[in-house]
């Protein structure tokens, strides 16, 4: 009784403690704006810009680690690269980047200590282009000149090492190369969790992981918006019992175009229809090529035509693919067929032999009878006998044996032996 | 004392102990909470936080050398397929989005660069390359080896993480796909569209991957080639 006494005062006092709401208990390696501006929407998950060409902009990444261990990571920006199935995706840092992944540059070291005399930022102190040359740069010492020429060059990626629970803010500064033409510029600031050492010698893929945060450049101006359908094809997929429809969507125009593809099938055996959608996004100059899987019907002649979509200025725009067609059937389907054919096949060999032993009479071979000796009897041709009779070369018969005689045979004279049913 | 609470205990009956201490509780949560609300103002702010893509051990640990293991293959004069997955009840494929990428995102799979191969101390094979099926070396890129992979995240398996509350609609597996260097350098695992619950976490187990491998490639176990899982907001 005593025991139970103090375990329900136990349960008591653990039932009444304040529940602890699970929520997301993960935290990663990440990364976001440090300065979105309210006015801009999305841009507390992207960096959106609308800079003319030939202009720089500071700004920085704040680079966070919501785990509890250190984290190796590796900071770059990046050219953007598209993914399969109109997905985004981000340049390797190993990779040579043209576009926003080179306008970039980051500024993770210190500040020389006398460019606080130079002004409050990054362009105070570099000047525009970043050569050291800010407004206030004839103050230096042809020493501290150098200095910082080199210090305003910035870095192409930044490796660091983050606590658990660490978050930093990494400057940068994004210059936009003059004679840009109007249109959208798309890359990124990548965080990179920098691969283990030792993990390089083992067999098989060995991966890691990163996570980009989006940057958007536009240089105002006219832009046209437009879609293309490039390829349109259907063929066997590498898992069985699948086709694979490959749809192939160009982007001609001076920004990227958020679609969506739509492939109408009809199968016009069972009428039966499906319809597969994805939406997509493909970059500006860019070709899109998406694989959709499609199981394979038992059994019909499939009628496939795709249809683009995307919005230009508020309206809805599509275009629509040259129609394919392709007939399946399944494997069991055909197997089912053959073993009919087979099946009727013999049903009429046998029905035809049935008939041919219906219009025959029985007849006991004699002595010294053979087969030509009986052809020439009855009228009929030895080949028919050994047909009718299913005798095999070299066609010998044997006195007693019962062979089978056309009932409409021509018997010559002498046909003794001629039973009738 | 010891006697005392003998005989207290002895002549309490179970109906009086539960009544009891469930008075007690009562009113020692209601005195919490007038407390709570009459003398003090709690104040919490909980960030966001950011878009993240992790491998991931059945506990949300992540893992410290992620790899995906492929079959073993014995030397052949023949052009040869192995395989493997990515993604095991020990190594997640995890995404974790707390209300960080509302538009959605999508999470793929790279090379660490378009140029890597599967690299050994003897010779090596590529991993992007179509010639022959991929089975031998194309003009596609500049290297002179064959060998071809594909990844097919439509046969993996998606599920929820750690958030009850979640559901994995609108979340699209990417289709089987081939690397091909210079036209598909990346490959998409996972897209969640804008529509996709804004806060959630979600795994994804069972991606299949295989490689071509060139005939008569030399037999060694140590070919290795690095991998990316990138994460980008929509």
């Amino acid at each position: 009784m005593q025991r139970f006494f103090l375990i329900t005062i136990i349960a008591a006092v653990l039932l009444s403690w304040p529940l602890n709401l699970r929520g997301l208990e993960y935290g990663g390696l990440g990364g976001r704006p440090a300065i979105p501006d309210p006015a801009i929407p999305n841009s507390q998950n992207w960096f959106i810009y609308a800079l003319a060409p030939g202009t720089v902009k500071e700004d920085a990444v704040i680079v966070s680690n919501g785990g509890t261990e250190p984290v190796d990571a590796v900071v770059y920006p990046a050219d953007a690269t598209p993914s399969s199935d109109g997905g985004f995706a981000l340049k390797q840092l190993e990779e040579t980047m043209i576009g926003v992944g080179s306008w970039a540059r980051l500024y993770p070291r210190e500040r020389p200590t006398f460019a606080d005399r130079l002004g409050t930022s990054i362009l105070d102190w570099c000047g525009s282009p970043l050569d050291g040359s800010g407004p206030q740069s004839n103050r230096l010492t042809p020493a501290q000149k150098l200095e910082l020429i080199t210090w305003c060059r910035g870095v192409t990626s930044h490796e660091l090492t983050l606590d658990g629970g660490q978050e930093i803010s990494l400057p940068f500064v994004i210059s936009t190369p003059p004679g840009l033409s109007a249109g959208e510029y798309t890359g990124g600031v990548v965080i990179q969790k920098k691969q283990p050492a030792a993990s390089v010698t083992e067999s098989g893929v060995q991966i890691t992981t990163r996570v980009g945060v989006r940057i958007y450049q536009t240089v105002p101006g006219a832009v046209n918006k437009t879609l293309r359908i490039s390829r349109f094809t259907i063929g066997p997929a590498a898992q069985p019992g699948y086709f694979t429809i490959t749809l192939g969507v160009t982007n001609p125009s001076s920004v990227s175009l958020d679609h969506r593809s739509r492939i109408a099938i009809i199968n016009r055996w069972t009428a039966q229809q499906q319809i597969i959608e994805r939406p997509g996004q493909v970059l500006r100059d860019d070709e899109l090529v998406i694989n959709f899987p499609l199981k394979k019907p038992f059994f019909g002649r499939l009628r496939l035509q795709a249809t683009v979509t995307y919005d230009v200025d508020g309206r809805s725009q599509s275009i629509t693919s040259r129609v394919l067609h392709v007939t399946s059937i399944h494997w069991s389907l055909w197997a089912v067929v053959a073993l009919l054919a087979l099946g009727l096949g013999a049903l009429l060999v046998r029905q035809r032999r049935g008939q041919s032993r219906r219009g025959s009479v029985p007849y006991s071979v004699k002595p010294y009878e053979d087969i030509s000796a009986l052809a020439d009897r009855f009228g009929v041709a030895w080949q028919q006998l050994a047909r009718l009779n299913r005798l095999n070369p070299p066609y010998r018969l044997t006195a007693g044996q019962v062979i089978g005689v056309p009932k409409r045979s021509n018997p010559k004279s002498g046909s003794r032996g001629h039973k009738k049913r | 004392m010891g006697r005392l609470s003998h005989l207290l205990l002895w002549k309490l009956n179970l109906r009086a102990v539960i009544a009891t201490v469930g008075i007690l509780v009562l009113v020692a949560g209601a005195g919490t909470f007038v407390y709570a609300s009459s003398t003090s103002n709690f104040q919490q702010t909980i960030n966001a936080g950011t878009l993240a893509v992790d491998i991931v051990d059945g506990s949300y640990v992540t893992v410290a050398s992620p790899s995906v293991v492929m079959s073993t293959a014995t030397f052949s004069f023949a052009c040869q397929t192995i395989t493997g997955t990515f993604g095991s009840a020990t190594q997640n494929i995890y995404v974790s989005n707390p209300d960080a990428a509302d538009n959605g995102w999508t999470a793929s799979l790279a090379a660490s660069a378009t140029t890597a191969i599967w690299d050994s101390v003897g010779t090596d094979y590529d991993f992007n390359d179509n010639g022959t099926s991929g089975c031998a070396d194309s003009a596609v890129d500049t290297d002179a080896l064959g060998g071809q992979m594909t990844v097919d995240p439509s046969v993996g398996t998606l599920a929820t993480g750690q958030c009850n509350s979640c559901v994995t609609t609108n979340i699209t597996k990417g289709s089987s796909t081939a690397f091909l260097e210079g036209t598909t350098n990346s490959i998409t695992v996972l897209t969640a569209a804008a529509l996709s619950n804004d806060i959630g976490d979600w795994k994804l187990t069972g991606v299949s991957v295989s490689q071509k491998i060139p005939e008569e490639q030399p037999a060694a176990s140590d070919y290795d080639i690095n991998m990316v899982l990138s994460i980008v907001a929509s």
